[in-house]
């Protein structure tokens, strides 16, 4: 059982009491380092989980109760990042189901200072063990200290007992996780990263206030991803860096007249220079975490010929990351970021025609719109085979559509707007994978070729590559065949009634 | 390969059995494993050296029947990683309550399987003689370690020991001793020692010498190794516990 003190010397008066009925052995002072571990966004505590390393031992336990759920020896200069560099077992499985492709970073390391007392019955023997930390953080912070009652196996008696003598004292058993305390301590905020659009203004507002609010949240995603980028800490970084940047550019386009259209023009333009000088990387990225699906894919005999081309897309990458590391620590990259924010805090920048309007109607105007245009573009691939150009304009409309309905989302009834979001999310689904697959065969045809021509191709190279490009557009007809169905789904009564009675 | 248990074992008493499982056992919780010792003489001398007292309601027929009871009565010592079932008196009817069921070389086994998943090592001290209890450690331990004192008489319960295995078609590579309150000052164990390389009986390397720290033990109720660890028998048992692990 732990208890929170609220100074060091309060443990004067438990070891007093518990020296009446108990004899108490000091024991030597112990120091310890403990550093917990969670992904950039939170995976493991939104799911209950806490991790820590003590020493040479890995341990992953319950939030709520603090329980170890399994614990790991590590060999020595050992470290783990992804859920994949730890060893088969119950650790790897809990951290694969939240983790996914995310790294484990540091959050903050625990200093302990730990004084143990042993307490001993009338044989001498120890029954249990008082443990009071001194504990300070690594880079400033003076947590309070938690005393921990350890239980010896076989002495539940003794230890009911030792607890009730500290409860008398009116000391009270901890009720929150102490991480939480430590958290506080170290100014971090738990589950604190999210990339959903956090707004809740009147409908009344006006429309420059809610899209600066929007953009606003959308700059300080970008903010927050560039240093895991420069790290290299894991891909998502970039992920989330130029799902930021691509959302940016989709309200300023869509939600015209909100800003001047001169300056924002502008902005939109170097904001779509940066996002275009990062596309390599992403690719690569994409390229690399497929790595498993693509053996999966070809016969065992063929899967060494897709670890060589791994081996230079992953040598490639690392000099693309490189590339990208400058140009986030360029003075343009820097102009670029420091002029958006100051245009957005400004308060003085003129009217346009749709600044002062309010914002549910104008959301129900720009969101009816382009509704519009994706029944338009769907309805016309109906009953034809639908060209993979066609598919691909429809996806970006399905685009624009989705993140107009996320942005505004707050200004509609939450479970009519997510049954059309789910709806949309399907179509985008499908079509998300043709249009990748298209992506891939074009990018593969050209490393095939590219590969071929180089001084000495390996066979089992060009035969993994070859399986792969046989089976890309096979995949990719069989994907096609589903649309109709679920564009019909998507454009069904039901969801055209919802989007009528939202945006008339 | 599944838990080690290691037993140790001798039809004689007074071979320094109880004082080599106490401090080898404690020298595996050193190293960071979980380390279970099961008490099964019902002199209950491991206990007494580690200052447990059995649970008041815990029998014998619990260690047979009753897999459930047996965890419960599992102690912490005052060593971190090291648990002991304590012995019980009523353990000298061990015997008796096993004859009336069936499969009962298995028991003990069974009984242990069950703690597989929480200990690294189980360490089982033995009672001496030959009866349905050892038949039951024969049958469960990975090693059976059996101490000699080098003297002819101590060595002929050894050999008695391994006629015994062989006739009842027990494992004897499971079978190895070592010699132990080995004093070299004394001829015969010298000569004992050194004729034991001839002999088919199998020996570890490592011996236990004669030592009045460990007959202290009695006193101090701690491992030898823990509180005298540069003692001569503390080297040896150190020594002993990595020969054992290398054949582990």
């Amino acid at each position: 059982m732990y208890y929170l003190l609220n100074r060091q010397n309060f443990i004067q008066p438990i070891l007093q009491k518990l020296a009446e009925s108990y004899q108490i052995v000091k024991r030597p002072l112990l120091e310890r380092n403990i550093t917990y571990f969670d992904t950039f966004d939170w995976r493991l505590y939104k799911n209950g989980l806490i991790c820590h390393q003590q020493e040479n031992v890995f341990c992953l336990s319950s939030l709520k109760n603090q329980k170890v759920i399994s614990a790991l020896k590590i060999s020595d200069g050992k470290s783990f990042r992804f859920w994949w560099d730890f060893p088969g077992g119950v650790i790897q499985e809990r951290l694969a189901a939240v983790m996914d492709i995310r790294a484990l970073l540091p959050l903050l390391t625990l200093r302990l200072r730990i004084k143990p007392h042993d307490v001993l019955n009338e044989d001498g023997k120890t029954v249990a063990r008082i443990i009071l930390p001194a504990p300070s953080l690594k880079g400033g912070g003076r947590p309070k200290p938690r005393l921990k009652v350890e239980a010896i196996r076989g002495y539940p008696a003794d230890y009911r007992r030792i607890n009730q003598l500290i409860k008398e004292l009116g000391m009270a058993a901890e009720e929150q996780p102490y991480l939480l305390h430590l958290f506080a301590k170290a100014r971090l905020t738990p589950g604190g990263y999210s990339t959903k659009i956090n707004i809740q203004l009147d409908p009344a507002t006006q429309a420059r206030e809610v899209v600066r609010k929007i953009l606003l949240q959308f700059l300080s995603l970008i903010k927050l991803n560039q240093p895991g980028i420069l790290e290299d800490l894991d891909s998502e970084f970039l992920h989330d860096f130029r799902v930021a940047i691509r959302r940016t550019r989709s309200i300023t386009g869509q939600a015209k007249y909100v800003f001047p259209s001169g300056r924002i023009t502008q902005f939109r333009r170097r904001l779509g220079t940066l996002q275009k000088s990062t596309n390599h990387l992403r690719d690569l990225d994409v390229y690399l975490l497929r790595k498993g699906r693509y053996r999966s894919i070809l016969p065992e005999k063929l899967q060494s010929g897709v670890d060589i081309f791994f081996k230079s897309i992953q040598e490639e990458r690392s000099r693309e990351q490189q590339k990208i590391k400058s140009l986030l620590s360029s003075p343009q990259y820097l102009k670029l970021i420091t002029d958006w924010e100051n245009y957005l805090q400004n308060k003085n920048i003129p009217s346009s025609r749709n600044s002062h309007i309010e914002v549910l109607p104008f959301s129900q105007k720009i969101i009816g719109q382009r509704l519009q245009k994706v029944m338009q573009k769907g309805n016309q691939l109906i009953g034809t085979k639908p060209e993979k150009k066609k598919l691909h304009e429809l996806r970006i409309e399905c685009k624009k559509l989705r993140y107009l309905l996320e942005f505004f989302s707050f200004l509609y009834a939450e479970n009519k707007i997510s049954l059309m979001v789910d709806h949309l999310k399907t179509l985008q689904d499908l079509l998300g994978d043709i249009n990748d697959l298209s992506i891939q065969i074009s990018d593969l045809e050209q490393k095939f070729e590219s590969y071929r021509q180089s001084p000495e191709p390996d066979a089992v190279v060009l035969a993994g590559m070859g399986g792969l490009l046989t089976y890309f557009p096979q995949r990719q007809q069989e994907l096609i065949k589903h649309f109709q169905e679920t564009f019909r789904k998507f454009s069904s009564p039901d969801i055209l009634a919802i989007s009528r009675e939202l945006f008339g | 390969m599944a838990l080690p248990i290691i037993a140790f074992y001798n039809i004689k008493g007074g071979v320094g059995k109880t004082a080599a499982v106490v401090n080898l056992a404690f020298l595996a919780s050193r190293e960071g494993n979980l380390v279970l010792l099961c008490d099964l003489d019902p002199q209950g001398a491991a206990s007494f050296y580690l200052r447990i007292r059995p649970t008041k309601k815990y029998r014998a027929r619990h260690l047979i029947t009753s897999k459930g009871k047996v965890a419960k009565n599992i102690k912490g010592t005052d060593f971190e990683h090291l648990d002991v079932l304590p012995a019980v008196l009523s353990y000298r009817n061990l015997d008796i309550l096993l004859g009336g069921i069936k499969h009962s070389k298995n028991q003990l086994q069974e009984v242990l399987h069950h703690l597989q998943n929480e200990y690294r090592y189980i360490f089982l001290d033995c009672p001496p003689n030959i009866t349905l209890v050892s038949e039951n450690v024969f049958v469960a331990a990975n090693l059976l370690l059996v101490p000699v004192i080098p003297t002819t008489l101590s060595m002929l319960s050894y050999q008695k020991l391994s006629n015994f295995f062989e006739k009842h078609d027990y494992e004897t590579a499971k079978l190895i001793g070592f010699f132990s309150m080995v004093e070299t000052r004394k001829k015969l164990h010298r000569q004992i020692i050194s004729q034991s390389s001839d002999s088919h009986l199998r020996f570890l390397q490592n011996q236990i010498p004669y030592s009045a720290e460990v007959e202290r033990m009695g006193l101090s109720r701690r491992p030898v190794v823990e509180y005298r660890p540069h003692a001569m028998a503390s080297l040896a048992y150190e020594r002993l516990w990595q020969e054992v692990k290398a054949i582990l």
